[in-house]
C-alpha cells in the first residue's frame, strides 16, 4: 500500500469524520435539512471512494452500505428518524473504528461488519421508494476524439515501436490518436498518452517553422525525461500561485490546503521541548539569582534579556500545547444521546466557552471524569419526563457545561437542572460507613457534607441509587481531576439540580509559585491557590481555639490555620507562627503558617520520584533559584490540609 | 514549451486530486488542482485548459453545476468534461449530458484507466 497516500487518508477521513457525528445529530433534530444529508454523504462517499484507491475492502464495504442508505435518504427526501440515525452512528463507529485500526497496524483490521451493512442494506430498502440504487459498474467513457498537437524524452524501446508502426513525426502520431497508439502492442497506455501529450506540446512550436517529417530528435532519454518532468512540476506551481494571488475572494490555497499554515508535529517531540525549556526557565532563574548583586551592568542586561527570551518561548510553547475544550466537549452529544436512549429521560445539553483553551494533557485526563460526570447527571441527576412533570419542571432536562478561564485557572461548571442530592442522606450513609463521627456529622456544614461524595468510603454502585444521588466512583473523578492539579467541588439543592465545579490549572509544567521557609526549608505554593499573605505578630489577640484546632480572626471571621511545622512533622525549634499564606482550596480558606515568605518565582514542577509517592502532603519537587541544587518540596494540599485535621477535600498542585 | 496538454482537477476529496495528479504527472502532463466547483469555475476562467476532471458532490458548488457555468465560457464549448464520481445510474447519466459532461468515470479507479479516458477524450 502507497504509504503517503494512506497517511493522507487517514488525515482526510479523520478530519471529516469529526465533524459526522455531530452532523448526523443535527439531521436528528432537522431531518428535513437537505444540506446536512448532502454534508454527510460527502464524507461517507470521500471515504468510500479513498478505500477503492488504497484495496481497504472491509472499510469500502461499510462506507459504501453507509453511502447507499444516505444516498437513498437523500434522493426519497426521507426523513430520518431515531432508528435511523442510530444504525448511521453505528456505521460511522464502525468506520471510525477501521481507521483507527489501519492507523495502529497499517492495514486493515479483521473486523466483522456484515451484520451492520445487511442492516445498512435493509434500512435502505424500506425506504425504497421506486428509484433502483445505483449499482457500481464502470461507466466506460464515451468515445470522442478530440484532436489535439507532438514528442521529446521517450524509451528507445517505446519509441522503435512507434517507428515501426509507421508514426515518426508528431502529426503522424497526433492523427493516429490515442486508440491506435495504444493499440500497438508493447506500447503502455501511459507511454501513449506521454507521446500525444508531447506531440501536442512540440507541434506548436514545430508547426510554426516546418511541419514536414523530421525524425524525432535522439535525446538521450531519462535525464531529459525527468527535465521536463521538473519544468512541469515547476511551471504548475507557479502558474497557480499567480493565479492564486488574482481573484483572493474564491480562489484558497489549492495546494497543501493544510499544510500551507500549519504541520503536524508528534506529540513526544513537544514534550521533550517542554522539558528542555523547563530547564532553561531553572538555569534562568539561577543566572537571575547569580547576577542579582552584581554591578556588571554589561552581564545584567545580558542576563535579563535572556530572561525574557525565555519568557517568552515558555509562553509560545505553552500555547502549542493548548487545544480548545470543544474537542472535549464535541462528544457529549453523542454520549447523551446514547444514554438517554437506554433511560428513555429526555436531556439537553448547552454549551458556553466552546473555545476555552486547556493543555492537551490536561484534556486528555478530563476526558474521563467528565464522561463520568454527565453520566451520572443523567443516570442519577436529571428525572424521567414523568417524575419531572408531576414536580412542576419541563419535561425536558437541561445539562449545561460552561468553561471559562479565571486567572490561571480554567474553571468547568457541569450544571444539570435534575433532582439534585440530599446532604441530610450523604451525612446519614457517611456517618453509617464510619466515614465521619458522630461528631463531625453534627458540626459539619451542609455544603461539607455534600462533598463527602467525593469520598472512597461512599462511592459505591450500591450507595448511590439508595441515596438517589451521584457518586459512582465520584472518589475517582477527584482523584483524576486532582491528578492533574484541579479541585473539584459540588453544589446542590434538592428539587433544583446540582452543580460541579470544576477548577484545573492552565498548564502544569511551569508554574508561578510563592516560596515560603519553614524551619529553614524551602517550600513552594502554588500562586494560583494564594488569596493573600499576612505578617502577624504572635502576641495578637486575634488567635482563637476552637475545639483544640488554632483559629485567626481575620476580618471578623474565623480563618482555620494549619502549621506547617506541625503537619511535615519538621524538627527543629518550634517558632511561633509569624506569617500567614492564605489559600483558596475550592471556596473555601485556609490559611498556613509559615515562619518566613521570601516571594514569588516561576517554578518548574517535576513529579515526585517513585520512593517519594507515598508522601501526599507533596505535590511534586522543584530546583530553586535560592542557592544550591537541593530538590524541594511543595505542598500538597489534601494531604496537607487533611493532615491537619481540618476535613477539607481536594486541590494538589 | 508551452503546449504539454493542461488538465483540471476539481474534487473536494485531496486523495482523488493527489491520485489524478500523479497520474496525470508522470505523463509530463500539467495539472491544476481545485477543491471545489466555485474554485474549479474561477480556474478554469482564469486559464484554459485542454480537459477537466471533476467531482459529483462537492460542497459550495457541485460538479454539474460547474459544467453548466463552465460550458457558457467561449473558451469551453469543446473541451472535454469528465465527470468522476461513484454514481453511475443512467438518469444522473442523462442529466449529465444534458449538462455538458463528455464522459463518465466511476471512481475508485484505476490510474490506467484514467490514462485510457483522458487519452480517448484528447486524441
Amino acid at each position: 500500500m502507497d504509504e503517503e497516500l494512506l497517511a493522507e487518508f487517514l488525515t482526510e477521513s479523520n478530519e471529516n469524520l469529526d465533524s459526522i457525528e455531530e452532523q448526523l445529530l443535527d439531521l436528528e433534530t432537522d431531518p428535513s435539512n437537505s444540506d446536512t444529508v448532502d454534508s454527510i454523504f460527502r464524507v461517507i462517499h470521500t471515504v468510500k471512494g479513498s478505500c477503492g484507491f488504497l484495496g481497504l475492502k472491509g472499510l469500502e464495504k461499510v462506507a459504501h452500505a453507509g453511502e447507499n442508505l444516505l444516498g437513498k435518504i437523500r434522493s426519497t427526501k426521507f426523513k430520518a428518524g431515531g432508528d435511523m440515525i442510530s444504525l448511521l452512528l453505528e456505521s460511522t463507529d464502525m468506520i471510525k473504528k477501521l481507521i483507527a485500526g489501519i492507523e495502529e497496524t497499517g492495514s486493515e483490521p479483521t473486523i466483522d461488519a456484515t451484520d451492520l451493512c445487511t442492516r445498512l442494506a435493509a434500512a435502505e430498502r424500506l425506504i425504497e421508494g421506486g428509484s433502483v440504487a445505483g449499482a457500481s459498474d464502470t461507466g466506460a467513457a464515451d468515445d470522442k476524439v478530440v484532436t489535439m498537437d507532438w514528442l521529446v524524452g521517450i524509451e528507445d524501446g517505446d519509441r522503435n515501436l512507434l517507428q515501426q508502426a509507421g508514426l515518426s513525426t508528431q502529426a503522424q502520431v497526433l492523427e493516429a490518436g490515442f486508440e491506435k497508439l495504444r493499440a500497438i502492442e508493447g506500447i503502455k497506455p501511459a507511454v501513449a498518452l506521454k507521446v500525444l501529450g508531447i506531440a501536442k506540446a512540440s507541434s506548436i512550436t514545430a508547426s510554426e517553422g516546418k511541419t514536414k517529417a523530421e525524425q524525432p530528435k535522439p535525446v538521450d532519454n531519462k535525464i531529459e525525461a525527468e527535465v521536463i518532468a521538473v519544468a512541469v512540476v515547476e511551471k504548475t506551481e507557479t502558474k497557480q500561485d499567480k493565479k492564486e494571488s488574482l481573484p483572493a475572494a474564491t480562489e484558497q490555497k489549492t495546494r497543501k490546503p493544510k499544510a500551507e499554515g500549519s504541520i503536524r508535529v508528534d506529540v513526544s517531540l513537544l514534550d521533550e521541548l517542554m522539558n528542555q525549556v523547563g530547564e532553561l526557565v531553572l538555569s534562568r532563574n539561577r543566572l537571575l539569582r547569580l547576577v542579582e548583586d552584581s554591578t556588571d551592568t554589561e552581564l545584567v542586561r545580558t542576563s535579563r534579556g535572556v530572561s525574557q527570551i525565555t519568557s517568552r518561548l515558555q509562553e509560545k510553547l505553552l500555547h502549542t500545547r493548548m487545544q480548545p475544550i470543544s474537542t472535549l466537549w464535541s462528544a457529549v452529544p453523542r454520549l447523551l444521546r446514547d444514554i438517554t436512549k437506554n433511560l428513555g429521560k429526555k436531556i439537553q445539553v448547552e454549551m458556553e466557552g466552546q473555545e476555552t483553551e486547556l493543555d492537551r494533557t490536561i484534556l486528555a485526563a478530563l476526558k474521563d471524569p467528565m464522561t463520568h460526570i454527565i453520566r451520572n447527571s443523567c443516570d442519577h441527576g436529571i428525572e424521567s419526563p414523568d417524575v419531572r412533570r408531576v414536580n412542576g419542571k419541563s419535561e425536558e432536562g437541561v445539562i449545561s457545561l460552561h468553561a471559562r478561564q479565571e486567572s490561571g485557572f480554567i474553571v468547568i461548571d457541569i450544571n444539570d437542572n435534575g433532582g439534585g442530592i440530599d446532604h441530610q442522606k450523604i451525612r446519614a450513609k457517611a456517618l453509617k460507613m464510619d466515614v465521619i463521627t458522630s461528631e463531625q456529622a453534627a458540626t459539619m456544614s451542609d455544603k461539607a457534607a455534600l462533598q463527602l461524595i467525593f469520598h472512597a468510603g461512599l462511592s459505591t454502585a450500591e450507595t448511590v441509587s439508595n441515596l438517589s444521588g451521584r457518586g459512582v466512583g465520584m472518589d475517582v473523578v477527584r482523584s483524576q481531576i486532582e491528578g492533574v492539579g484541579g479541585t473539584v467541588e459540588i453544589e446542590s439543592e434538592v428539587g433544583k439540580g446540582t452543580v460541579l465545579h470544576i477548577r484545573i490549572p492552565l498548564t502544569l509544567a511551569i508554574i508561578p509559585a510563592m516560596i515560603v521557609v519553614n524551619a529553614d526549608q524551602h517550600f513552594a505554593i502554588p500562586q494560583m491557590m494564594v488569596q493573600e499573605l499576612i505578617a502577624i505578630d504572635p502576641s495578637s489577640e486575634s488567635w482563637e481555639e476552637v475545639a483544640g484546632k488554632p483559629f485567626y480572626k481575620l476580618r471578623g471571621s474565623l480563618l482555620p490555620i494549619i502549621s506547617l511545622t506541625e503537619v511535615l512533622k519538621q524538627h527543629g525549634d518550634r517558632k511561633e507562627i509569624l506569617s500567614i499564606v492564605v489559600i483558596n482550596i475550592g471556596e473555601r480558606q485556609i490559611g498556613i503558617g509559615v515562619d518566613d515568605i521570601l516571594g514569588a518565582e516561576e517554578i518548574v514542577v517535576k513529579p515526585l520520584g517513585r520512593h517519594f509517592k507515598h508522601l501526599d502532603v507533596y505535590g511534586g519537587c522543584s530546583i530553586l533559584g535560592y542557592g544550591g541544587a537541593d530538590s524541594r518540596l511543595y505542598g500538597h494540599y489534601q494531604g496537607l490540609a487533611s493532615g491537619a485535621g481540618c476535613g477539607v477535600n481536594c486541590v494538589r498542585a | 514549451m508551452s503546449g504539454a496538454p493542461k488538465i483540471l482537477i476539481v474534487d473536494d476529496s485531496m486523495m482523488v486530486r493527489m491520485t489524478v495528479k500523479r497520474t496525470l504527472l508522470s505523463v509530463d502532463f500539467e495539472v491544476v488542482e481545485a477543491k471545489d466547483g466555485v474554485e474549479g469555475l474561477a480556474k478554469a476562467q482564469a486559464s484554459t485548459f485542454d480537459l477537466i476532471l471533476t467531482d459529483l458532490n462537492m460542497p459550495n458548488m457541485d460538479g454539474l453545476t460547474m459544467i453548466q457555468n463552465v460550458r457558457q465560457l467561449p473558451a469551453y464549448t469543446e473541451t472535454p468534461i469528465v465527470m468522476l464520481t461513484t454514481e453511475s445510474g443512467d438518469d444522473k447519466k442523462a442529466i449529465g449530458h444534458e449538462s455538458g459532461v463528455s464522459a463518465w468515470l466511476v471512481k475508485p479507479f484505476e490510474p490506467d484507466h484514467l490514462i485510457e479516458v483522458v487519452g480517448s477524450m484528447l486524441f
